[in-house]
């Protein structure tokens, strides 16, 4: 393995007493205080996330807009500079290599935010189908980035950026300091993404917790993404699985003409899944359920595993999600976690997990 | 006591412990199916803690009366019946504890093995028997708030208590100035 990557904001972190691990092959913080609470006061107030370690590419070019389209699942061309999308990057198969978020800065320009651990996958890929008239740079290493988010998150970007307007949902905009902002997140708050050139990162992130949000780590991330039941690439996404059975057929266009992928998907749109991700929540106390723990019938046989799961820290029970057969995959089917060796009644829900 | 579970993290394909606790202690350190997928360079032991988080955490409260292994459970002799628990540091690095998984009752163990399970939100943690016994008594009221172990760990949240083999066992633990040595 590589040497560990250092965020711009490391230093912050070390001096709140962070928990820094290897994640993504980065030296990122788990934690501050308690994922718990990091988590509490992002459904209830404003936490900020150093998110630098997801990468951030520029495309540009005449063509940039048909070649994204044939390289991504949903329709770029629905974006109006000023305006982003989730969408997914599929291998031949239609098995998921990223997921990411395609923004639209202009007429033949584009900003994409992708996962840390696939920057060079994702890279790799890119350039390999590369259009001679696009422009494709990796600008990974040359931002910091944040995540401000929860209900308070917009008073927190007035604070700390006086004059500037916030962009609507899924908007992007650029402010006169020169910073990106991005309304969206991954915690089903209200909130923005903000990348400053690197340099600037800690001198941001300070402004940001003077004006009230609490510094959280990876920790409540992941609490706080699984509770609205959206996917982490490297669990609940994997070349071998689509975006059909993730339920993420919504961020697919399969009226476009061609995209990498589309075949599987089509055929599966069609013949229906056989395999579904499906949301679980216990129905009855039970120990913190965790990836890869097996996940029965009622009958007790067993029909797949957790790619996600945990404690819930609003809802305070066990969640989690599983690729599963079809036929198991109806809201309201009782089913079992198997916790080294004890079974536990959990049930299909429906997603999100938590609701407002 | 000693990570085990898999969580897994954004962007990931591989599992990663968050707190992968010392796992020198006993003979069973790495003991059980938990550590497999895991990587070296994943593994967070105590000691290797940046400096800025131990100096803000000692001194531990670490009580005199007491035996600790480095695995971090601590020992209460009192004849041959032992309590056992989790020590403040180890309460510590786990944050918000949310689930025990105690022992039956009855069930007879080796120093080192597996005995109970304490789970934060990250990570679920073996507990280890610091010395050979038999488990007489177990703590509902952990069961019922698990918060006590972070709350009061020496206290009301001891977790179970062996009918030692052979108590002079406790005394080859490693005593408070020790302990503090130990995770200094």
């Amino acid at each position: 393995m590589s040497a560990l990557k250092h965020s711009p904001l490391e230093a912050a972190h070390q001096a709140l007493g962070a928990r820094l691990v290897s994640f993504a092959g980065w030296n990122m913080p788990v934690q501050y205080s308690s994922i718990i609470d990091e988590h509490t006061a992002v459904r209830t107030k404003v936490g900020i996330f150093d998110i630098s370690h997801m990468g951030q590419f520029l495309v540009s070019g005449p063509t940039a807009e048909a070649w994204l389209n044939r390289m991504f699942t949903n329709n770029i061309s629905r974006l109006a500079p000023g305006q982003g999308q989730y969408t997914l990057m599929l291998n031949d198969n239609g098995g998921v290599i990223d997921d990411l978020i395609g923004y639209r800065t202009g007429e033949n320009d584009y900003f994409l935010v992708v996962n840390a651990s696939m920057i060079e996958p994702d890279f790799f890929w890119l350039a390999s189908h590369q259009d001679e008239q696009v422009i494709l740079r990796n600008e990974s290493d040359l931002w910091a980035g944040m995540a401000i988010q929860g209900p308070v998150a917009a008073e927190t970007f007035a604070i700390v950026c006086p004059g500037e307007t916030l962009p609507p949902r899924n908007g992007i905009v650029t402010t006169a300091a020169g910073a990106i902002v991005c309304r969206t997140g991954y915690t089903g708050e209200d909130g923005f993404e903000f990348f400053c050139p690197a340099a600037e990162g800690i001198s941001w992130w300070q402004k940001f917790l003077a004006a009230g949000a609490a510094p959280c780590g990876l920790g409540a991330r992941d609490t706080l993404r699984l509770e609205m039941g959206y996917p982490l690439n490297g669990n609940d996404l994997s070349p071998e699985r689509s975006p059909i059975e993730a339920g993420l057929g919504l961020f697919c266009d399969l009226e476009k003409p061609d995209f990498i992928g589309r075949d599987t998907l089509l055929r599966q749109k069609s013949d229906g899944p056989a395999v579904k991700l499906t949301a679980l929540q216990y129905t009855a106390k039970g120990p913190p359920p965790r990836a890869h723990y097996p996940v029965s019938s009622a009958a007790g046989t067993v029909i797949g595993e957790l790619a996600s799961g945990a404690l819930s820290p609003s809802l305070m029970t066990g969640i989690g999600m599983a690729y599963l057969p079809a036929e198991y995959s109806k809201p309201g089917t009782d089913l079992q976690i198997d916790v080294r060796g004890r079974r536990f009644p959990a049930k299909v829900v429906k997603k999100p997990f938590y609701r407002k | 006591m000693n990570s085990r579970g898999m969580p897994k993290w954004r962007e990931k394909q591989r599992s990663l412990p968050i707190f992968c606790l010392a796992m020198a202690c006993g003979n069973a350190g790495m003991n059980g199916p938990s550590l497999s997928g895991w990587n070296d360079d994943n593994k967070l032991p105590l000691n290797s803690q940046p400096s800025t988080i131990n100096s803000q955490s000692l001194p531990m409260n670490t009580p005199s009366d007491l035996r600790y292994c480095s695995s971090h459970e601590w020992v209460r002799l009192e004849g041959d019946l032992a309590t056992v628990g989790i020590s403040d540091h180890a309460q510590e690095e786990l944050t918000d504890v949310v689930f025990v998984e105690l022992p039956a009752v009855g069930r007879s163990v080796d120093a080192g093995d597996p005995t109970a399970v304490v789970e934060s939100v990250k990570a679920a943690s073996d507990i280890y028997a610091p010395v050979g016994g038999e488990v007489v008594e177990v703590n509902p009221e952990v069961e019922a708030d698990p918060s006590l172990v972070n709350t009061d760990p020496y206290g009301k949240g001891w977790i179970f208590k062996l009918r030692v083999k052979n108590p002079a066992d406790v005394s080859n633990l490693m005593d408070a100035s020790a302990y503090q040595a130990h995770l200094s």
